[in-house]
């Protein structure tokens, strides 16, 4: 129960449309095979699903957490080792996926579609991801005013394409998927600069 | 009989397959006998919206008061911040 509690499974809808949007578009219209790194598994009802749907030529479902039929394995540590060829990069995250797209941006070589489902910032007063700026180049090393951080953590998207624009990546196709509730579900084609 | 109060914690729901059996339901059927929540019976129409790609904020602004006769006390923390490379530091007076 307690993994029903902490996975977003709300507004399955929703996230299996993003995928099914950017399936169709940018693999199945463009005869790209579809190569699935799942990172965060969980139940794997969306990746069942989608397979059912789409001609997936591989699929690989990690998670931390331990279940029968899969390898308990930190998918950071994945993708944070250069020379991986997934495609297609499920950051249907927990709590934060910036880690995770950090590692794809450093090492894909190719283009990739990336789905992230993003934990929504609290304003007013409340606490930011300090953590998820570092990750995004924007280090502080002294403590900086908590509503500063909140404001920052609002421009998240934003922070996330310059690092891909940094990293050789063009923005190809950005899209977010509603209704939404703790989290926003959002969706993004990456296109290598030529 | 003592498996059966465990293997209900072992489950896992598959929340697509329940969402699709929920969409069977009539529109006059009592919910409530499902014992799902409102919440989690939410079949709301999804909707795909295309982003801008947004740009971010390049500069962080802070201002700073500071009683005209008293400026002295803070006068040379103002200079070491006009000194970091990039940094923009403006001065002026007001009543």
């Amino acid at each position: 129960m307690s993994q029903q509690t902490k996975t977003d499974n709300h507004n399955a809808d929703a996230k299996l449309e993003l995928r099914r949007y950017f399936l169709r578009t940018h693999h199945v219209a463009t005869g790209e095979p579809i190569r699935v790194l799942d990172c965060f598994q969980g139940g794997g009802v969306l990746w069942a699903r989608l397979r059912s749907e789409f001609p997936v030529a591989a699929y690989w479902g990690v998670d931390l957490k331990e279940k029968k039929g899969r390898l308990k394995i930190d998918s950071a540590r994945i993708l944070e080792q250069p020379g991986w060829n997934q495609n297609v990069v499920d950051l249907d995250a927990y709590g934060s996926p910036w880690k995770h797209f950090q590692h794809v941006l450093e090492n894909a070589r190719h283009d990739v579609t990336v789905f992230l489902t993003v934990g929504m910032v609290k304003v007013g007063g409340g606490n930011y991801d300090r953590t998820t700026l570092d990750l995004l180049g924007i280090n502080f090393k002294t403590d900086l005013p908590n509503s500063l951080g909140v404001k920052l953590g609002a421009h998240l998207l934003a922070f996330a394409v310059g690092a891909a624009a940094a990293h050789g990546f063009e923005v190809a196709d950005l899209r977010e998927a509603f209704p939404q509730r703790n989290a926003r579900y959002l969706g993004a084609r990456l296109k290598r600069a030529s | 009989m003592l498996a059966d109060n465990r293997l209900g914690m072992k489950a896992e729901l598959d929340f697509i397959k329940t969402g699709d059996l929920m969409k069977q339901f009539p529109p006059e059927f009592d919910l409530d006998l499902t014992a799902f929540t409102a919440d989690e019976l939410d079949r709301a129409e999804v909707e795909i919206k295309k982003l801008e790609t947004p740009a971010a904020p390049k500069m962080v602004w802070v201002l700073i008061g500071i009683p005209t006769v008293r400026f002295g006390e803070i006068n040379q923390h103002v200079e070491a911040i006009a000194a970091v490379k990039d940094s923009i530091v403006e001065s002026t007076l007001a009543s």
